[in-house]
């Protein structure tokens, strides 16, 4: 029997770790990938505590599966922005993609 | 509480998959940081099997590990990469072969571990037990089908929104992606191959 802690300290481990990857890469493909892992992060817990406080366990699992949609559109959507804004920059570092900033020379009226 | 054989497996797959995190946040390569998310999400994957789900060990490896997994490897390849994937001299080649061995084993002890359970109809209780549930197969399948029951009965509408919902965005991205060209801004390979014809090398 694994007791429901275990669960949720891998998964909180996971989803700060997905945060780090997100807060600190700089390539938008690798930002992704850190999103991925958070999501999966966000399953895992869902998971545990369907196993201890679901009435049955048809709906955590259906949770899941919509979350596991989710990211498969988000990953879909995301890549397929990527690709444009690769086509328009010439690149994906998103330190680099800067044109809905705000100008700083432009005096507001 | 007593430790017994599953915390065990189960602290054996969180450290692989942090190791694999690890690697994910730290590889110089995109296409390495996809590889080894792909060997995340098995590991996840086995945790679901390990919480008594056979179904979302299914889901987990066939959509998670395969579709985005391969959406991933797809915009990698489209980042900058090298040709070679290891070093052209016989130290690089025996150590890629080596690490490929590795990795071929262990998915084919992983495959024959489960075919062999679930063949031998007596032998699969045995994956029960690491679940620590104790059900057969036929329990297992019983609970797959009221899964399916649930979600076509109770969810059907979600499943119905959620699935126009991801067909919109499936089509927004397609023509997020789709390269809108000038008919002239084409080279002329491109136009020769467009008009069917063979092009002369």
């Amino acid at each position: 029997m694994i007791p429901l802690e275990y669960y949720l300290g891998l998964s909180a481990i996971m989803f700060a770790s997905g945060l780090y990857g997100v807060l600190t890469q700089r390539n938008a493909v690798r930002i992704l990938i850190s999103v991925e892992v958070m999501l999966n992060a966000a399953n895992l817990s869902m998971i545990a505590f369907n196993g201890v406080f679901g009435l049955t366990e048809y709906e955590g699992w259906s949770f899941i599966l919509i979350i596991i949609a989710v990211a498969a559109v988000e990953a879909a959507v995301g890549l397929a922005i990527f690709l444009s804004v690769f086509r328009n920059y010439g690149e994906i570092d998103v330190g680099n993609i800067i044109s809905l900033k705000e100008p700083k020379d432009v005096e507001l009226i | 509480m007593a430790f017994d054989f599953t915390q065990f497996i189960f602290f054996f797959i969180a450290v692989y998959i942090l190791l694999c995190i690890v690697m994910v946040l730290r590889s110089e390569k995109v296409m390495q940081s996809a590889y080894w998310l792909i060997l995340m999400l098995i590991g996840v994957s086995i945790l679901f099997l390990l919480a008594n789900s056979e179904i979302l060990f299914v889901f987990q490896l066939s959509i998670y590990s395969g579709g985005i997994a391969v959406l991933l490897l797809f915009a990698a390849v489209l980042t900058e990469h090298d040709e070679l994937g290891f070093d052209n001299s016989l130290l690089g080649f025996v150590r890629a072969t080596f690490s490929q061995f590795i990795i071929y084993v262990i998915f084919a002890a992983n495959m024959v571990f489960l075919i062999l359970n679930s063949v031998l109809d007596s032998a699969y209780p045995q994956i029960s037990e690491l679940a620590d549930v104790g059900r057969t197969y036929a329990e297992a399948w019983s609970q797959i089908t009221g899964f399916a029951t649930y979600i076509w009965d109770d969810m059907a509408m979600v499943i119905i929104v959620m699935g126009l919902l991801v067909l919109t965005a499936i089509l927004g991205s397609v023509k997020l992606a789709i390269r809108e060209e000038e008919i002239e801004d084409l080279s002329e390979e491109v136009l020769l191959r467009l008009k069917g014809e063979e092009v002369l090398t």
